[in-house]
């Protein structure tokens, strides 16, 4: 079954998460080099990640579920997407907004804070549609990793929920925590990776 | 992003996305909520699909719509409701200029 408005304006989005992630690389490896001022680079991470995060949040409601998911439970798990969205978006602003004009010193722990915060509501928010009984667990897992392309945001969401988790870190304990922490994110990643490499086989 | 624009600058389909939030509805009962004729609904709906708003699905006769609304787009659409927003354009090809008068609540 295909849907009939595959239009082109969602090309953009792929190209403009590479970007997104490409600045992220660039500041970082400007700033190892001395190239810039570290508190900018930090600051450019920032907004760029929260601008990743707004990118994802608003392209969300846009990945129609397929028709088996949609015809087992759509209107409980579409509600919960669109909440989620609009919750990531918000916090992709405030994130954006905090980087940018917060002060140094707390700006990491704070745009780290409120994406958790995000990610913290959005997950509270599927946890009480499945608890109530309004969509039951299988339908919800199902609409996250429908298709390739809820796969690739669901890696990077996750992926942005450990950034925010090693920006409060390190602003709380400092580097050699923030470092270990990478430890986790890389093995639930791989982890990730092989589940929907296995469902996208299975699915194919 | 344009298309986006005009899309939601017209009533009537501020009203389709709207109904479409409850849940995904077939062409007819959209039909059935508005006092215009098929082939301006139907004019509609194209504009709709082209800006990406909302997706299509032939279900055996009947044609089933679906939301697709960005959170950016949402709160545009909310932004055109509140101020009653709307772009004044040459009438488009298949809608009869006072068609969607009858429409407005």
């Amino acid at each position: 079954m295909t849907f009939k408005s595959e239009t082109p304006r969602l090309r953009i989005s792929p190209v403009l998460i590479a970007i997104l992630v490409l600045a992220v690389l660039a500041i970082a490896a400007a700033a190892e080099f001395d190239l810039i001022d570290r508190e900018y680079a930090k600051r450019g991470v920032g907004a760029a990640l929260a601008l990743l995060l707004l990118v994802l949040g608003n392209q969300l409601p846009k990945l129609i579920l397929p028709r088996a998911v949609r015809q087992a439970n759509p209107g409980p798990v579409l509600a919960a997407e669109r909440f989620a969205a609009t919750i990531l978006v918000s916090a992709g602003l405030a994130a954006l907004a905090v980087s940018i004009w917060w002060p140094a010193a707390e700006m990491m722990a704070l745009a780290g804070v409120i994406v958790l915060a995000g990610f913290a509501l959005s997950a509270a928010n599927w946890a009480r549609v499945i608890l109530t009984g309004s969509a039951p667990a299988h339908a919800a897992a199902a609409g996250l990793m429908a298709s390739p392309s809820r796969m690739a945001v669901l890696m990077l969401m996750h992926a942005l929920f450990w950034v925010a988790v090693i920006f409060l870190a390190d602003s709380i304990w400092g580097d050699m925590v923030s470092r270990w922490l990478t430890v986790p994110f890389i093995l639930i990643n791989g982890g990730l990776g092989v589940l929907f490499a296995r469902r996208f086989r299975r699915q194919a | 992003m344009n298309s986006a624009f005009k899309a939601l600058s017209d009533p009537t389909r501020r009203r389709v996305l709207e109904l479409l939030k409850q849940g995904p509805m077939s062409a007819g009962e959209l039909a059935d909520q508005f006092e215009v004729s098929k082939s301006t609904m139907s004019a509609h709906f194209a504009i709709l699909r082209e800006a990406g708003l909302v997706a299509s699905e032939r279900h055996g006769t009947s044609v089933v719509y679906h939301l697709r609304l960005s959170v950016l787009e949402d709160a545009l659409l909310g932004f055109a409701r509140l101020f009653g927003w709307e772009i004044s354009a040459k009438p488009l090809p298949g809608i009869a200029p006072d068609d969607d008068k009858e429409t407005e609540t």
